[in-house]
Formats: C-alpha cells, structure tokens, sequence
C-alpha cells in the first residue's frame, strides 16, 4: 500500500493545475464570499425569524428589596443612599432585557415564557431554536454590582438548540450586544456616581461555558466561508484522485498492475490514503490562512484546536472513502464519466445542500435534513458546533454520523471493485 | 511453453476471438499479426490473464492458467500498446514502483533498476520526469519496466508505433538480443510487416478473429508461390486504368500503392504486353516496372484482402 500511496501522491502533487483547485480556489473563493456576504452572516435581515424560550427565574422586587436591605445597613451617607435607592427603583435589568426581547424585537423574536424543563424539552423537540435564562438573583447581582460596586456579577445563559446553530448564533449576538450595551450604561453610572467596579455586571454563559461577551464572538462570514470552501473543494481531491485512476486505464498502467497480481486492496488503500493526507493538509492549510490572513477562528482553545482536527480527520476519511469508490466506479467502467458527474453535478449539490455556499437556515425544513446527511454538512455542523464551543457531546453526534458514511464507502468500493473481470 | 486452445471470446453477439491456437515454445519469437479489429489485442488480454475466455483454455507448461493466473504472472513481463507510465514521475520513479509490485526490494531492486535502465539507455535521464522524455525514450521505459523481474516471457504490443527510426531501430535490436542470447520468448504484435520479418521465427495472421495461417516467412510466402507481383510506377494516377486492369482475367489482384499500382500476377503469366496496351488506351504514363516475388505483406494483402497498416 505504501508504494502505491508514494506513487499516488507523487501524481498528485505534481500537477500544478490540481494544487490550484485544492489550495487557490477555495482560498479565492472563500476570502470574496467571506468579505461579499459579511451582512448575510450578521443577523440583521429583516425577515427573519425565531423562537426563543425566556426563563426567568429571578424575582425582581425581592431583588430589589434585597438591595434596599444592604443599603439601609451600608455606612453610605444618607443622601448617597436615598440617590442610590432612587436609581434602583427606577432601574430594572431583567425588565429592561424582557422589553428587549418581547417588544423591540417582536418581528424577529417569538419569546414564549417557560419553565427551565419545559424549555429544554421544546429546544430537543426543536420547536424552539434557543431559550435564555435569566439566573436567580440576576436583579440583585447586577444592581449590587452597579450601585455597590461589589465584584459580584450575574451570567445569563444561553442554551441553542443544535438544529438551529444560524439562528440561535444570531439570537447569542443578540444578547451579547444587551450585555455589552448594559455594561457600557453601568460603566457610564458607575463614572458619574461614586462606586467603582473592575467586573462586567452582566455576563453570559452558553450552553454550559461561561464566556466573558468578549471572548466568543459568533461565526463570521469569513469564519463560516473558510469552513464551507474548504469542506467542498475537498471533493474535488476525491474526484481528481478517481480521474487519475481513469488515466492508468486508459494508459494500461492498471493492466499492468492487475497482472502483477498485486491485491486490489493494496491499489485502492493507497489512493484513500493519498486522498485522506491530501485533504487533511488542504484543510489545514486553508483554516491556517484563515486565522493568519484575516483572524478566524480566534482565540483558540486547546479544546477548540482538538475539536477540529478531530472532525478534520474524520471529514479527511470520509472523503478518502468517496475517493475510493469513485476510482472502484472509474476502473470497473473504464470511464471518466462518473468522476466527471461527481465534480460536475454533484459536488455542486452536495456544497448547497450542505451549507457550503449559504447557511441553509433559511431552506425548508426537509431540504436541511437532507443537507444535514451530506458529508460537508456533517462536517459542517460538526465545525460550527465546536467553534460555539458546545463541547464533545454534541460533535460527537456528526461524527458518528461521518463514521456510518465512511463504512458505507469502503464497503461498496471493496464489493464493487473489478475483480471478475480479471482472470482470478 | 505458453499455448491457447480453441480460445473464443465473445462479447455480446460479437465474436471477437474464435477458436484460437497459439504455441509458444520457450526461447521462440512469435508474430502475430492481423488488421486493426482482428482480435489481436483481445486475444492478447487473455494470455496475460485480464480477461476471462468464454470458451477454451491458456496453458502455461500444461497448467490452465484461467483457474490460476498466478502460474504465468511472476514470469510474464508485458509492454502495452500504450505508454503505460507514469509521466508526472521520473525514469527512476517509474521502474522502482513497478519493481516493488513485483516484489523486488532493497539492493535486488536497485540492481535491477540500473540493468534495465542501462539496457534501455536511460542511465543519464533516469532522473528526468517521463513527460520530458521523447516518444522513442518513453517506448524504451515502457520495455525497460517490463523486464524489471526477469520475466520468461514477454508480449509486446506495437512497442515501436509513433517513435523515430533510430530509437525504433535501437528497441528490435534490443529485443533481438533478449530473444536470442538471453533465451526470452516473445510474443510481437506490429504494424511494420518488416519488424516482424526481422524479429520472428514464426508468424501468425488473424483475420475477423481468427487464426488464417502461421508459419515461419518462408511458409507464408510459398502460399503465393505460384504467383508474383508487378510494381508499376506511374506519372500520374489514372482511375480509368486501374479499373480496367482489374477487369483483366489475367490479372489477380490489383492494388493501390504511393506511386502507382500493384499487380499480382501468376508465375510465368506476366502479360506485359497487354498491360501496356491497356496504358496507352488509357493515356497511362508509365516511367518504371519492378517484377518481383511476392512479400510477406503480399501475402497478408492475399489472405486478408487489407494492408497492415490499413
């Protein structure tokens, strides 16, 4: 196998027309849709829409109480205190988020209040694509931290639903520019008033990680193109691979090789194998140009970097399996057409369906269960989901995923290769 | 000794290959020749064990090699009609991945990589990329990878077509040495009636799948010892004349060639003077005729109605 894997990739990287399409294009192409459709990726499109789940479990006036309790048994000066107690009544983060929400955003945001359970029953049922937890003690925290000054400060958590990682993206920016907003108004109090605090008051925690609003921006559309680009012209390394099979028929490299005797396995191991390394540097290479050139994927965690190179390896075997079966349909028929349909059609398919040119948040619901079963989309989902940082347990679905799609492509090109046709 | 036994090949409702006998006997140089479609090349493949007969048998000392292919495998070298190379890799590169398929490894590999390449000529560009190679370089890898495990036999299709004539003269010498002082069957497939002359102690011609005759040269030829041909070399072609001289009972066989006409004549029959006759009538200028006994590629002509090279 391992001669067959030098040979391969030795073809391979030689011809210069094919380095262009594994590395330029997708690099052209990614930086142009990446710079072209920032607006798409910013969630600022007037039609859309949806659902959320607000769960509040902070009692406001109790909160409020509680304050005026520590106030009262503050040594602040009287007139500070009655200021202070003035501005407490008057000032109510969580109603101020709730208006938010229901309110100045009820054309893009359907918010329905619910129980925490509830919530996360309708987010697995996906009938909601997120739900935000506003935290016990969210009013007395937050008011504590603002007019106290004290280094307390309250996390509102964001659970997304993984079937809806565009829209519940959008809603996470949502309430990252509200805390941000808020932060920047308590800042403003805090330098006008006499209290200095070193901490946000408000701060998030998605899906279980607790993030300063700083930390964890949502995908960009550089970020989403560099993932998409990358994930679709790695078809093209399986496509070449098959056409360079169609070249040893043509040429009766293959006549020579099967009168050899050498076992079919040893040929088609090392064309998976040059494929499976090929994309993997692909993938690399264009993910490394990404943050270099223009910062993606910043900053990244040492979970962050495992996550990806994790579903990279996977991805990468996943399409050393479509090259596999592709060079098993090109030898078996002698033709150049099956390679010829997968890089023409689709490939072209596979990138729409999957996500690779445009979120497919906004395709109908069967369309993007379907795209969710191509390789790219797996691979696709699997990315976003660790770039959110939502941790192994939801990767590991779409990698499992990937993992059925792999044996399914080794079996058929192992039952399918031409070996009747040889005198054996 | 490799031998077919009323070998048949049929694809569909064509018949491509039909009761075909071949005998190789170790050490000999056999030719096979047939006009395009005559099922040389599908009868080839079944030698070297990529296709499947539908009927009859491929022994390779006495042992079927249908049922077991890998009796004749370690011992067949074979150089396709195409260049069957890798070109965005280098002479080197080439034949050690095609001497690792063939097991060979370490310092056997390396030997052998720098006899072939030394006997092929290419000991200078081994280094070089194929696709820099001329045709006649690339024909002489071709030949060189298909001895790289000192195979008993070889079968060569078309090995010189498209090179120029030093390089195509460089590789039937070559051949000829390997079948003569190192003891190497060949089996040799041509479009050049005189690379098969010059090389083979036997010839076979197949026509419409099937075998027609075999025998050494001179066999073949006395098939048209009772005739011989007249090469007229005309002015200019005139059609009316050819026709007229193929209306000639006397007349065989009448054939086109670059310069003017051939005829095939019966011995001691030539009728010289009725041919010029026949000129004048049609304003025919002849300016040369050659009387001489038929060719191997008259007999061809005689047994298949085509040139070889049609």
């Amino acid at each position: 196998m391992w001669n067959f894997f030098v040979k391969d990739v030795k073809v391979l990287w030689r011809d210069r027309t094919e380095l262009m399409v594994m590395f330029l294009m997708p690099f052209v192409l990614m930086t142009i849709l990446g710079f072209a459709l920032q607006g798409v990726m910013g969630g600022s499109s007037e039609s859309f829409e949806m659902e959320v789940a607000l769960v509040v479990q902070d009692e406001e006036e109790e909160g409020k109480e509680k304050l005026e309790i520590d106030l009262s048994e503050s040594q602040l000066p009287e007139q500070a205190r009655s200021a202070l107690l003035e501005v407490s009544n008057n000032f109510s983060p969580a109603s101020i988020l709730d208006e938010l929400l229901t309110e100045d955003l009820q054309d893009q945001l359907s918010v329905t209040q619910m129980r925490e359970e509830e919530a996360k029953t309708a987010i697995d049922q996906q009938e909601i694509d997120a739900m935000l937890i506003i935290p016990d003690d969210f009013t007395y925290d937050t008011l504590k931290n603002m007019l106290l000054g004290e280094e307390v400060s309250s996390t509102l958590k964001i659970v997304k639903g993984p079937h809806a990682n565009f829209s519940a993206s959008i809603f996470h920016t949502i309430i990252e520019q509200f805390s941000e907003s808020f932060n920047l108004e308590a800042a403003i109090t805090k330098a006008t008033g006499t209290q200095v605090a070193s901490s946000p008051s408000v701060e998030m925690e998605v899906n279980g990680e607790t993030l300063s609003v700083t930390e964890r921006d949502p995908v960009s559309s550089m970020e989403y193109y560099t993932i998409g680009m990358a994930a679709m012209f790695a078809f093209f390394t399986a496509s070449t691979i098959a056409s360079k099979a169609f070249t040893e028929t043509q040429q009766q490299v293959f006549s020579r090789i099967l009168i050899s005797g050498k076992r079919p396995s040893a040929y088609l191991s090392g064309k998976a194998l040059a494929v499976f390394l090929t994309v993997l540097l692909q993938l690399g290479v264009l993910f490394s140009l990404s943050s270099i050139i223009f910062g993606s994927f910043r900053p990244l965690s040492i979970e962050d970097m495992i996550g990806m190179t994790t579903i990279s390896i996977f991805y990468a075997l996943a399409i050393a399996g479509i090259g596999a079966l592709l060079t098993t349909l090109t030898v078996k028929y002698q033709s150049n057409t099956i390679a010829g349909v997968f890089s023409g059609a689709i490939v072209s398919i596979f990138a729409l369906l999957g996500g690779s040119f445009i979120p497919t948040a906004g395709f109908p619901e069967a369309v993007q269960k379907l795209g969710d079963w191509t390789p790219n989309g797996m691979a696709m989902n699997a990315y976003m989901q660790s770039m959110q940082g939502l941790g192994a347990d939801y990767i590991i679905t779409n990698i499992w995923k990937l993992s059925g799609f792999i044996l399914i492509m080794v079996l058929l090109s192992l039952v399918l290769y031409p070996r009747k046709k040889v005198g054996a | 000794m490799l031998e077919t036994i009323g070998l048949k090949k049929t694809f569909k409702r064509h018949v491509a290959v039909d009761d075909a006998n071949l005998l190789l006997k170790k050490g000999e140089s056999i030719g096979l020749l047939g006009p395009n479609g005559a099922g040389k090349s599908t009868l080839i493949s079944m030698i070297e064990t990529l296709i499947k007969p539908t009927e009859g048998d491929v022994t390779w000392n006495e042992k079927s090699i249908i049922k077991q292919p890998d009796l004749l495998r370690p011992v067949l070298g074979v150089v396709p009609q195409e260049i069957a190379l890798y070109k965005e890799l280098s002479a080197y590169e080439n034949v050690k991945f095609f001497g690792k398929i063939y097991k060979l490894t370490g310092k056997e590999l390396e030997e052998r990589a720098e006899a072939v390449l030394k006997l092929v000529g290419l000991s200078d560009r081994q280094k070089d990329l194929v696709k820099t190679f001329s045709g006649g370089m690339q024909r002489r890898l071709n030949i060189a990878v298909a001895l790289l495990h000192e195979p008993e036999v070889i079968i060569m299709d078309e090995p010189t077509v498209g090179i120029d004539p030093q390089s195509r003269n460089y590789i039937l010498e070559m051949v000829r040495d390997l079948n003569r002082e190192q003891g190497l069957t060949v089996l040799y497939t041509s479009h050049y009636m005189e690379e098969v002359e010059r090389l083979c102690d036997r010839i076979y011609i197949m026509d419409n799948g099937k075998v027609i005759a075999n025998g050494t040269k001179e066999e073949l030829i006395a098939i048209l010892s009772e005739e011989e041909s007249i090469e007229l070399v005309l002015e200019k072609p005139i059609s009316t004349f050819k026709e007229a001289l193929e209306m000639e009972p006397s007349i065989l066989r009448v054939t086109q060639e670059s310069n003017g006409l051939k005829l095939i004549v019966p011995k001691n029959n030539r009728k010289l003077t009725r041919i010029f006759q026949l000129a004048e009538q049609h304003d025919a200028s002849i300016t040369n005729v050659n009387i001489q006994i038929p060719s191997l590629e008259d007999v061809f002509l005689h047994l298949t109605g085509k040139k070889l090279r049609d």
